[in-house]
């Protein structure tokens, strides 16, 4: 064998500044525009890649994997051009696809190794680092039977398997949880949010919002061929300014009735609770003001969070609206 | 099934190792196809089936070779009517067969090649539908078009899957059966004489190889049902060679010399290798007289229309499944 070249002296492979960026990407087949102008710069890390069918997921991985030519703009991965280095790029990353994507008549050990060969290991790195990624993936004994054999839960730790198994430093998993049972699902994020901290970087597209939630830092958040937000999970939940939840002792309905008088909207009453909104210019005082007047005593006042889920709604109908 | 993992029991660990440029990428794509096909009994039966044309090329040239030395005995009597019938020579009237053998191997193996066609027909239709159509079907395609796998290196590892079982079919069981012969008619003094026929045999295998290979790709990238290739394999084999042996049967021999006599992909192949053997030159250029052989030759058809027949059926092939296979790789991330 020639021309072995070792994975720290492929080009791109220097520090990892910036897992992947596109600069006013788009593509379109034909009239229907799948990506339009993307422009992103992502850090390493674990990251969310949210967007509903048809808001240019898998299109984006397909141009970042290099398979598909953008119609214009430009796109990196790991430093490396997506339109002209894509087999460098092939090396360094991993795809789990969404799709079971098996080989009949392989078994697991057989499907990871011919993975591992295709990405250009050699037969004794390929079979060793093969047994290393299904221990890591928890296919015991089960690696030795076909493949088509496995039930949901194995066939996605299967994908995943073999999209680690020549150690990418980046990894496209497509919905790696989809169609899991809770306890399977649970282990397939345990595994994505190790590969973080080992220093992978992972771009989790995914429908389920509490799983990105969980495990992603970051979020990009897709519509319609466009980039709608992106940003930090933590900076997405940060505290409205006017929605509060009020817990109370007291006489909900006069409570409700005072706050109306100083224009603040009651959302929803619940026993012993209720959700508000303040006007602009009001402030926490009006809520024990009115309070004071309804004879009720305000045993907690906590502003409103936002939930990944009502950011993306939130996106999504700025999106329609716009 | 195993139960689902409830926890993790490893962390995960970088792998410090080296991946090569992928140069033999296709290598992989071979040994793993013929390694997965052969999983099948049938297809091993099928294959073990091959040796009795290989038995029977080697018989043939052990009576050959046993003629040379019996001949103008009462024995040599009874080879000559086997060969007649085999082969369609009668070598009845020669007296010195050795001056002839060189002939009546090109014959032989023309024969041969004629009877492996059949093989050729089946074996294609057990191991190439589901190539790509195996990956279609199971959406297998991510695991090549994420890896450093180019459209070119996945078709031409298709391929040569292929090409190698229709080898095991055809080149392999000649150049045995030529080597066999060698063996017993003077071994490597004979060797030196028989190079032009190895080399006309390695020739016509690979055509074959070609154009069956190309073919049955074009067809398994169209479709995700392999039987649906198989139906379609058979029809591109059998329907033209009834229509051809419909046009032989109405239209008198001269007018089929031509394009008309090649619709028939085994019958362009059967001719092409006749060409190649040179058998109707060699056979006229003998004393023998000219309805000793009347039978062994082929239909008389251009021997370049055959071929260009089969060089644009290879190419459409070829062009139709590198279409299909790069769309595919475009939209791997999508299937």
């Amino acid at each position: 064998m020639v021309g072995l070249q070792n994975k720290s002296s492929v080009p791109g492979n220097t520090c990892l500044l910036i897992a992947f960026a596109c600069d006013n990407l788009s593509k379109r087949y034909g009239r229907i525009a799948a990506l339009r102008g993307v422009s992103l710069s992502v850090d390493p890390g674990v990251i969310g890649l949210l967007g509903p069918n048809g808001a240019g997921k898998s299109t984006l991985i397909s141009v970042l994997l290099g398979q598909t030519p953008a119609t214009s703009g430009r796109a990196e991965v790991l430093g490396l051009d997506a339109c002209r280095q894509q087999r460098l790029i092939r090396r360094r990353v991993g795809f789990m696809p969404e799709n079971d994507c098996l080989i009949p008549g392989l078994t697991g050990t057989g499907y990871v190794y011919y993975a591992g060969r295709l990405a250009g290991m050699s037969h004794g790195d390929a079979m060793q680092r093969t047994h290393e990624v299904l221990d890591y993936a928890a296919l015991d004994e089960a690696r030795y039977r076909p493949a088509e054999q496995y039930s949901t839960g194995m066939k996605q730790r299967l994908k995943l398997a073999q999209a680690l198994v020549h150690d990418p430093d980046l990894l496209f998993l497509d919905e790696p949880t989809n169609g899991m049972d809770p306890q399977g699902r649970q282990t397939m994020l345990s595994l994505i949010s190790d590969l973080g901290h080992a220093g992978i970087s992972v771009l989790l597209s995914s429908h389920l919002l509490p799983d990105v939630e969980r495990v992603c830092e970051r979020v990009i958040i897709m519509g319609g061929g466009e980039v709608l937000t992106t940003g930090r999970i933590e900076e997405m939940s940060e505290p409205h300014h006017t929605l509060y939840s009020v817990e109370f002792r007291g006489d909900g309905k006069s409570l409700a009735r005072h706050l109306g008088e100083q224009k603040v909207s009651v959302l929803e009453q619940l026993n012993g609770r209720l959700n508000i909104e303040l006007p602009a210019e009001g402030t926490q005082a009006t809520v024990f003001e009115a309070a004071r007047k309804a004879g009720a005593t305000v045993c907690g006042l906590h502003p409103k969070r936002s939930s990944l889920e009502e950011t993306f709604m939130a996106a999504l109908k700025k999106q329609g609206d716009a | 099934m195993n139960a689902e993992p409830t926890s993790m029991s490893h962390r995960y660990g970088r792998w410090d190792g080296t991946l090569s440029r992928g140069r033999w990428t296709w290598l992989v794509i071979v040994l793993i196809g013929i390694r997965l096909t052969l999983k099948t009994a049938r297809t091993r039966m099928l294959l073990v089936t091959v040796g009795l044309v290989m038995l029977l090329g080697c018989i043939v040239l052990y009576l050959l070779s046993l003629m040379e030395l019996l001949a103008g005995t009462q024995e040599a009597a009874s080879i000559t009517d086997f060969i007649r019938v085999f082969l369609g020579v009668d070598v009845s009237e020669v007296s010195r067969i050795g001056e002839f053998r060189e002939i009546l191997w090109r014959v032989l193996f023309l024969v041969l090649i004629k009877i492996e066609m059949f093989w050729v027909l089946v074996v294609v239709a057990r191991v190439g539908p589901g190539l790509i159509a195996g990956d279609l079907k199971h959406r297998a395609l991510p695991i090549y078009f994420a890896k450093p796998v180019t459209p070119l290196t996945y078709l031409a590892g298709k391929w040569l899957i292929v090409a190698a079982f229709i080898s095991t079919v055809t080149l392999i069981p000649n150049l045995l059966s030529l080597s066999f012969g060698i063996l017993v008619n003077g071994g490597l003094h004979t060797w030196g004489q028989e190079l032009d026929l190895a080399a006309d045999i390695i020739v016509s295998g690979l055509t074959v190889c070609l154009v069956g290979g190309a073919i049955v790709l074009a067809l398994s990238s169209t479709t995700s049902d392999h039987r649906y290739v198989t139906v379609g394999w058979l029809a591109v084999c059998l329907l033209p060679a009834i229509a051809q042996g419909i046009i032989n049967e109405n239209l008198p021999t001269d007018s089929t010399t031509g394009w008309l006599g090649c619709f028939s992909l085994r019958d362009n192949v059967v001719v092409v290798t006749d060409w190649l053997l040179s058998t109707r030159e060699a056979l006229e250029a003998t004393t023998l007289p000219a309805d000793a052989f009347s039978r062994a030759l082929v239909r008389p058809v251009h021997a370049l229309n055959a071929a260009v027949v089969l060089v644009l059926c290879a190419t459409a092939g070829l062009v139709v499944s590198y279409r299909r296979i790069v769309t595919f790789s475009r939209s791997a991330a999508n299937v």
